[in-house]
């Protein structure tokens, strides 16, 4: 999976590490802002509640 | 510059080997994102919160100053009132109306807003449960805030030891309560919020204050609660009780 999608990023090989870095950066940001939040709102709760 | 060792042709994996693979790698994927969740769940939601959460502190205390005329030694006083509080007043939803100092807690000072949304929660602040009484009021005070993550602020909720001092500061007085007990119980235990706590139906007689939490520190299954009783309480026009006596300009830190 993840040597199918550096073989398939665009470039010599320095600007495929750029193209999979950003790549990282792209995901873990998604994760931070969005993925995260949700899935501690789901799971987590620190009220009483019926 | 050339290189002359050839290169061995790529050995042509057959399908079983391509599955094991794809399943390791989705292996490695579901380790990194729970990692990531910790980083983020344990340090991320608090770093991001702390610079919103202490200007927040320091609006309100702008706003609601005590004694004005008061310098940094005749500040503190023991005029402690035993009548009723000035009421706060109905609070919008998502409003912050007030601070929690917490001396046995390093000092910390959290803002506590109206309603125990989401909202509230992961910015950092108490919230108050909308259907429990107001702060100062005969009956029960009740508030949440979270355990772990989100400022972490009640993470140390189990070192609160009988007699221990919280303050709830409201645009007029600081209202000082003492705790008096602790119970884990299950998250639908709504008993514990009641005017009288555990006591459906009974008259309340005393200004109780209830903090909820999840419980254990690190999990869900269950809600640390603890109950303390106002003993008396301070007009900002007298000064800042003297139980806050050590606490450092907008609250002190725990290091979490």
């Amino acid at each position: 999976m993840y040597g199918w999608i550096f073989r398939h990023l665009p470039g010599p090989v320095w600007l495929k590490v750029v193209w999979a870095l950003l790549l990282v950066a792209a995901v873990v940001f998604a994760l931070f802002e969005w993925v995260y939040p949700w899935f501690n709102a789901t799971f987590f709760d620190t009220t009483v509640t019926t | 510059m050339e290189r002359s060792r050839p290169k061995p042709p790529r050995k042509k994996s057959s399908p079983g080997r391509v599955l094991v693979g794809v399943f390791g790698e989705l292996l490695i994927t579901l380790g990194l994102f729970l990692m990531l969740f910790i980083v983020w769940q344990l340090w991320w939601t608090s770093f991001q919160l702390e610079g919103s959460v202490r200007s927040e502190i320091n609006q309100f205390q702008e706003n609601f100053p005590p004694s004005q005329t008061a310098t940094a030694e005749t500040q503190f006083t023991d005029i402690q009132r035993t009548d009723d509080p000035p009421p706060v007043g109905d609070i919008p939803e998502n409003e912050i109306f007030g601070l929690l100092h917490v001396p046995r807690w390093n000092y910390r000072v959290m803002p506590i807003a109206q309603g125990t949304n989401h909202y509230v929660l992961d910015n950092g602040w108490a919230g108050h449960y909308p259907e429990t009484q107001q702060a100062g009021e005969i009956g029960n005070f009740a508030i949440a805030a979270h355990r772990r993550t989100y400022m972490n602020n009640f993470r140390r909720i189990d070192t609160l030891e009988d007699g221990d001092p919280i303050v709830v500061e409201t645009a007029e007085a600081y209202l000082v309560y003492k705790v008096t007990g602790r119970e884990i119980v299950d998250p639908s235990a709504v008993r514990v919020v009641l005017p009288v706590p555990n006591e459906p139906g009974v008259e309340p007689t005393k200004r109780i204050m209830t903090m909820t939490t999840c419980h254990p520190e690190f999990g869900n299954s269950e809600r640390f609660i603890v109950w303390s009783e106002m003993q008396y309480w301070v007009s900002k026009s007298d000064g800042i009780p003297i139980v806050l006596k050590d606490e450092p300009a907008g609250g002190g830190h725990d290091g979490t």
